[in-house]
């Protein structure tokens, strides 16, 4: 990936996840002690299903991107690329954990 | 993949509040995308496994889980005001060292307040 576009990236998704992030905050504090029937019913709205998708894909993509970079700076070429087949491969598992809320 | 050299390791430096704000908003999002999974587990299974969720919501409810939270929210929340000073940064905007100074304070004085109000929130 070309330096700038990753730049631009960086700057895009830290931008779209500062309000996401509150929102997801408060959805926490509002459905932790709810069972997982309350829980689902609080899930069934396109609304909230959209942004909690949104806010998954769009802070593992961040993550992916800055991790990787954390790594390049302080890891060398062989554990970089460790490192960032275990990072991807956790980030996948929570794709694929979060995504089927979508047939709720 | 990379052939440029690696950082300096941070001991070399003398602590000063912007550097220490720098390495704490590294640590805090590392502390975030540690904590995605756990996240996801839990919005997850309530679709996947019922009785997975029922567990995992009965940890997240134990008041000393909730305390790890709070310290989870208290980075949550230093990396996203972080984020948006360094937002800033990019544009060269607020780089004066005293509105440096001003604004790592203010982001500390921000935070410690919503700290609070999580923490009322999450225990009344």
């Amino acid at each position: 990936m070309k330096g700038s576009t990753k730049w631009y990236l960086q700057r895009f998704t830290s931008l779209t996840l500062v309000p996401i992030s509150y929102w997801f905050v408060i959805f926490f504090l509002n459905n932790l002690n709810l069972s997982s029937e309350n829980f689902i019913n609080s899930l069934d709205s396109n609304f909230v299903k959209l942004l909690i998708i949104i806010f998954f894909c769009v802070a593992v993509f961040h993550t992916r991107l800055n991790l990787l970079t954390i790594y390049e700076d302080y890891f060398n070429d062989n554990q970089v690329r460790l490192y960032s087949r275990l990072t991807d491969s956790v980030l996948l598992l929570i794709l694929l954990f979060i995504l089927p809320i979508i047939f709720i | 993949m990379t052939t440029s050299p690696l950082s300096p390791h941070l001991q070399i430096y003398k602590p000063v509040l912007p550097m220490i704000f720098s390495i704490t908003n590294r640590i805090a999002g590392i502390i975030f995308a540690i904590s995605l999974p756990f996240l996801a587990l839990w919005i997850g299974s309530s679709f996947y496994a019922p009785i997975l969720f029922k567990f995992i919501s009965s940890i997240y409810n134990f008041p000393l889980i909730k305390i790890i939270f709070v310290l989870w929210f208290f980075a949550l929340n230093h990396h996203l005001l972080n984020g948006i000073k360094y937002f800033f940064w990019s544009f060269a905007k607020g780089m004066e060292l005293n509105q440096v100074y001003l604004i790592s304070y203010l982001i500390l004085s921000v935070n410690i307040i919503m700290t609070v109000f999580f923490i009322w929130y999450i225990f009344v």
